[in-house]
């Protein structure tokens, strides 16, 4: 189990050379984008992690790694397990990314902090603080929308062929994390604790977890390669 | 050109509708979502950004699949009228999220759940969403049609987008910004030398240390110095020149002044002309070394890819600055504009002169980069 997933991780971050720079891009530029606002963090968190997958995916699928799998002796459901225990790795490697882009995000509003001009432009980019309650909110609210999407993308992974689901479930992510700062602001504004929306969040996404992972163990295990 | 672009829209197949229909469906619902504060210009971003960006996606991962591109250039097919197709199936691409953006704004309207700002704003808000993504995507296609791979593309073209649009852009705000009303030349002075010093450095660092580094890659990197205080000393020639109306309105004046007040007003008019003259002569200087450095060069692909690189920042500033000149006389809230660019009419036609001169720069580049490509893939 332990190789599999090592094996996953290095499919996933060592494969390509740009991927790293280009998750990093999509820690950095929501945040840089929504000056700082806490709802940059979740849809940060959110589409690195499912970028990852998708290049999780995309690796396996090309190298036909699946058939070699099924070839050697390891478990159908050790596969499926490896790649949710994946799953979690990469949603607290991207959390402690994240963490790393807030601070950094202050400390560039620190160095940058003057008002010699008055471009627009410059507005855009230094105006970022996020308060470290808003950015507790967002890294939660995150990390558990993280979990949700890649627990389902799993288990369709699980299900169908790679052509069958893939731009069909990235155009409803895609869509749903650009509409997460109205979603978070007009929540704010209409005055819902986050506390409340985050607790709900926990409590889809416990049973989102616990069924996907056996619907995607039954699922793997009928499928023939 | 028409049957490949025909071919081009068939490879798409039943995406070319699903695509936007389900762009559609998403995204209103999405606004239709109770404390969902979804305004028009972030719907339009949304809309602008993905339509066209999976359609896009979805036709060079066919392309990739079935190795078209192989297959085309193997034919008695120019690769201008290859890359010029593309280019063209991109801005159709492109264009399939216009309708799916007025369908949603109407929709949106009819239901009552959000009220839109209006059809004035809807155009130019659309402009400016879809100008974003070309921007991204002026570096992602010639990278594309030199390497042939989708991801690397993709990912460099953003960070082309990064460092070379945003960086050099604040570079330039931060550091060269002089003003002859603030008397503030020491910064663009102090940049300018840094600049030329930091050039140097590396210069002698390749010199003593990388000797087998090419003399084409030195003369490449004085160009990409070069062009940035040209760019920094248009940029500034531009912000002086429209503040004329400063120095005129301190001309007729200056003699009701008296004084210490009299002394100051004098300088700034001093000022204007000595800026003027410090920004053009360096602009002078700048074109007649980089004029220089073509003239000694054996092979100027280097030097072309940097000056392509850097021509998104001259669009940006054509765009921003000439704009202004050419709309002043037609329209007098163009001060507003500056202000608030969304709520001014006049900027659709600065966004449609920046997405068309965007595209056919980076069309341009792509056949450049197409032709020069060594590896013939």
């Amino acid at each position: 189990m332990k190789h599999i997933i090592k094996s996953n991780l290095y499919l996933i971050f060592w494969a390509d050379k740009y991927f790293g720079a280009a998750v990093l891009a999509m820690l950095v530029a929501p945040v840089m984008i929504l000056q700082g606002h806490f709802s940059a963090y979740a849809i940060g968190l959110s589409l690195s992690v499912y970028f990852a997958l998708l290049k999780f995916n995309s690796t396996v699928t090309s190298i036909k790694h699946d058939k070699i799998n099924a070839a050697m002796p390891v478990k159908k459901e050790g596969i499926v397990t490896s790649r949710f225990i994946t799953a979690a790795c990469i949603i607290s490697m991207f959390t402690v990314s994240a963490m790393l882009v807030s601070v950094w995000a202050n400390l560039k509003k620190v160095i940058y902090e003057s008002d010699k001009m008055d471009y627009a432009l410059r507005k855009v980019i230094i105006h970022i603080s996020t308060p470290i309650d808003e950015l507790i909110a967002g890294l939660i609210f995150g990390i558990l929308l993280s979990v949700i999407i890649s627990s389902v993308y799993l288990y369709l992974w699980s299900k169908y062929e790679h052509d069958k689901y893939n731009l069909y479930f990235t155009m409803p992510v895609l869509i749903f994390a650009f509409a997460l700062k109205p979603l978070m602001e007009g929540l704010t504004d209409a005055g819902v604790s986050m506390i409340f929306v985050n607790v709900f969040m926990v409590i889809v996404a416990i049973p989102v977890v616990y069924f996907t992972y056996k619907r995607s163990l039954e699922a793997f295990k009928t499928r023939e390669f | 050109m028409k049957n490949l672009i025909m071919a081009d829209l068939k490879v798409l197949g039943h995406r070319i509708w699903a695509i936007p229909l389900n762009t559609l469906i998403l995204v209103t619902s999405m606004s239709l979502i109770p404390f969902v504060n979804m305004p028009e210009p972030v719907r339009n971003f949304i809309i602008a950004l993905l339509t066209p960006c999976f359609l896009i996606f979805e036709l060079l991962r066919e392309d990739r699949k079935h190795n078209s591109d192989s297959a085309f250039m193997a034919l008695p097919l120019s690769k201008r009228t290859y890359v010029l197709s593309k280019y063209i199936t991109i801005a159709i691409l492109c264009v399939t999220a216009l309708p799916v953006a007025y369908l949603s704004d109407l929709i949106i309207k009819y239901l009552g759940a959000n009220l839109s700002s209006g059809a004035v704003s809807f155009l130019p808000g659309f402009l400016n969403s879809i100008f974003h993504v070309l921007l991204i995507s002026y570096f992602s296609f010639p990278i594309y049609f030199l390497t042939k791979k989708i991801k690397t593309s993709f990912t460099v073209g953003v960070i082309f987008f990064w460092f070379i649009i945003m960086e050099v852009i604040m570079i330039i705000y931060d550091n060269f910004h002089a003003s002859f009303m603030t008397d503030n030349i020491g910064n663009f002075y102090t940049s300018l030398i840094t600049v030329l010093l930091f050039a140097a450095s590396i210069n002698l660092v390749i010199k003593y240390y990388f000797r087998t580094v090419p003399t084409e890659w030195i003369r490449t990197g004085w160009s990409a110095a070069i062009l940035l205080i040209l760019i920094a000393s248009i940029e500034l020639l531009m912000r002086n020149l429209d503040h004329t109306y400063v120095y005129t309105g301190l001309l007729q004046n200056i003699g009701t002044h008296t004084g210490a007040e009299k002394e100051r007003l004098l300088t700034i008019i001093y000022n204007y002309k000595y800026y003027i003259s410090v920004f053009s002569i360096c602009i002078v200087i700048c074109l007649t070394a980089l004029f220089i450095l073509r003239k000694k060069s054996v092979d100027r692909f280097y030097q072309n890819c940097v000056l392509y690189a850097y021509s998104p920042i001259a669009v940006l500033l054509f765009y921003e600055n000439v704009f202004r000149y050419f709309i002043k006389p037609f329209y007098e809230d163009v001060n507003k504009y500056l202000a608030s660019s969304l709520e001014f009419q006049g900027h659709q036609y600065a966004l449609w002169i920046g997405i068309v001169l965007s595209f056919a720069v980076s069309a341009k580049f792509s056949i450049y980069l197409l032709k020069n490509n060594r590896t013939l893939k």
